[in-house]
């Protein structure tokens, strides 16, 4: 396996988008001029991935995440600019390397609705060319991480969205990829579930060292697997590192919470960073990184304190901050901020 | 070796699929049976004497084998096609590393065989009814009836392909296909066997493709044919089947081009 399966360079896919007026007028111009605006998707990103990590892949609606991922399994042509995964070009789609990667699609399924799932595993064996042993010894392993037992042999159509989704994850593993692309894996599932498909993500990781791209709108889901996170905003990357870091490096400032033994006025805290909530015996505070340990040696002197935390602020708020940045700054290039396309 | 162990499991899924739309699909094929229609209309317009050499006894076995032939020749894979281009859905069977049409070229042929189970006690009930229907059974006819109805259905399947694969650029797909598959009614005998038409008529329609998606067998079998009105028809046949194949791989190669333009 080579050390960077995952390689892109200046990608870039643009959709021609036509616009259509609402009603019949609108329809009829539409028909005879149709107005077309190239919808820059992916613009210019590039980035390598290393074997056996796992990458998060952040950003909000139409950043072109979902994009980015079709164009490295294959089914999209990048308008510009290049892919390579394991070797291939993806859109090529060459046997051999839809053979060794996945793409699981939260809002997609390839089960057959009205079958057990178990009737789908055993074509995808087929078409996957999976020798028999390997099938059964997969099948077993992925029924155990996954308990799968009690449901491969139930029609697809009575099982919950989290069976189904474990059993999507199931088909979709068999071969034992090594590259996974996972677009919103825990879309509308409850706590417990995202748990464990996330548990299990990590342990198809370790156990089979596979390479995991991965994009959710649930942060805990990030911040639980990738060391790493890519973020990109229409289209463009904003930041390709790692995880804390990130917060480090947009969050200038550290979250102190304080309990006091006694009431203290907000009026006072003022003084020591920006007040986020005062109650009377409980206060939190923004206070800048460098100042952090002045700030609270101040405090526990001057105050009458009866504990103190220091937490780095939470990640979504960290995240917010970084599309917001992003958004201020096109505004005042007097780019357009749609947010979705 | 291995297409073959891919198409069993293609084949065991889809059965299983027909097995859970069985009551549909025995509705689906009430819809085939308007050569019986026909055959009514002929059968009693001929009572009166043989029309253009068709006694009422011909148009019986021709309509009767006709039937079956639609039968067994019947293809749906526009709607399929048509639907998963434009939900999107096209893009889970690209992810396989297998040409999405084996998947459907599976499920039709599951179908083959689930009908041929309804059809085979519904051609013996025909048969009792009409004991004096008459064909030209020899090996070589039989053998050929086999062979061109095959390729009959693999006509009617890569035509119909091919219109479905235009629903990566329009919408109408299905609209164009039906204005095809009223041609097949026209000129693929169902309206009349093809040497009932005016000369010049008949002249074009034995060499246009819907003969040789509907009829061409059941003529084999009917024995009207000179053995050179069968080879020549066999060659007319291979050259449609030909054309098909090279327009569905050249659609096929720019729709998907157009597909992962587009949106996937």
């Amino acid at each position: 396996m080579p050390d960077s399966p995952i390689h892109v360079e200046h990608l870039c896919k643009y959709y021609s988008v036509h616009h259509k007026d609402p009603g019949l007028i609108g329809s009829l111009k539409s028909f005879v001029w149709r107005k077309y605006t190239d919808v820059k998707a992916v613009d210019d990103i590039s980035f390598t991935i290393h074997a056996g990590e796992i990458v998060g892949f952040l950003g909000p609606n139409g950043a072109g995440k979902t994009t980015t991922l079709k164009v490295l399994s294959g089914l999209l042509y990048p308008t510009r600019g290049s892919a390579r995964v394991l070797g291939f070009t993806p859109s090529e789609r060459r046997a051999a390397f839809l053979r060794q990667i996945t793409l699981v699609m939260g809002q997609k399924q390839q089960l057959a609705w009205d079958l057990p799932a178990l009737e789908t595993f055993l074509v995808n064996a087929a078409i996957y060319e999976i020798p028999d042993e390997q099938f059964k010894r997969t099948l077993n392993e992925l029924t155990e991480l996954l308990d799968l037992a009690p449901l491969l042999k139930k029609q697809v159509r009575k099982l919950s969205l989290g069976e189904r989704m474990k059993c999507e994850l199931a088909a979709a593993l068999l071969h034992r990829p090594q590259i996974l692309f996972l677009d919103e894996p825990t879309i509308g599932l409850d706590v417990t579930m995202q748990t464990k498909i996330r548990q299990f993500v990590r342990e198809y990781n370790e156990r089979y060292g596979a390479t995991i791209l991965l994009t959710s709108h649930y942060m805990a889901d990030v911040t639980a697997l990738c060391q790493r996170v890519i973020v990109i905003d229409h289209g463009k990357l904003l930041y390709d590192g790692d995880l804390h870091a990130l917060a480090e490096k947009l969050a200038p400032h550290k979250l102190i919470r304080v309990e006091f033994s006694q009431a203290v006025e907000s009026a006072r805290l003022h003084a020591y960073g920006t007040v986020v909530k005062a109650r009377a015996q409980r206060a939190e505070l923004l206070v800048p990184r460098e100042a952090i340990s002045e700030v609270t040696a101040q405090m526990l002197a001057q105050l009458p304190i009866a504990d103190v935390t220091i937490e780095e602020p939470p990640i979504e708020d960290v995240i917010t901050r970084v599309f917001e940045q992003a958004a201020r700054a096109r505004a005042e290039r007097g780019e357009a901020t749609e947010e979705d396309e | 070796m291995t297409m073959l162990h891919k198409y069993a499991a293609l084949l065991r899924r889809a059965m299983g699929l027909m097995l859970e739309y069985r009551a549909s699909i025995v509705i689906w094929m009430l819809t085939g049976v308007m050569p019986l229609v026909m055959l009514a209309v002929w059968f009693a317009l001929s009572e009166d004497g043989p029309i253009a050499g068709y006694a009422q006894n011909d148009f019986v076995s021709y309509y009767l084998l006709l039937t079956l032939t639609r039968q067994l020749t019947n293809v749906w894979v526009i709607w399929e096609l048509d639907y998963e281009i434009r939900h999107g859905d096209l893009s889970i069977k690209l992810l396989h590393p297998i040409n999405p049409i084996h998947e459907y070229i599976a499920s039709h042929l599951a179908d083959k065989v689930f009908r041929l189970w309804v059809l085979l006690p519904l051609a013996v009930l025909a048969w009792l009814i009409f004991p004096t229907i008459h064909y030209d059974v020899t090996p070589l006819t039989l053998t050929l009836f086999l062979l061109t109805l095959a390729v009959a259905w693999l006509l009617r399947f890569l035509s119909q392909y091919c219109f479905g694969i235009l629903a990566f650029w329009i919408s109408e797909a299905i609209t164009l296909n039906e204005i095809w598959f009223a041609g097949m009614l026209m000129l693929g005998g169902v309206v009349a066997p093809l040497d009932l038409f005016p000369a010049p008529v008949a002249a074009i329609a034995n060499y246009l493709p819907f003969r040789f998606m509907l009829s061409f067998p059941v003529e084999i079998m009917l024995g009207r044919m000179t053995p050179t009105d069968v080879v020549t028809g066999l060659f007319v046949m291979c050259g449609w089947l030909a054309f098909f194949t090279l327009l569905y791989r050249w659609l096929w190669r720019k729709g998907i081009r157009q597909f992962s333009a587009f949106g996937a």
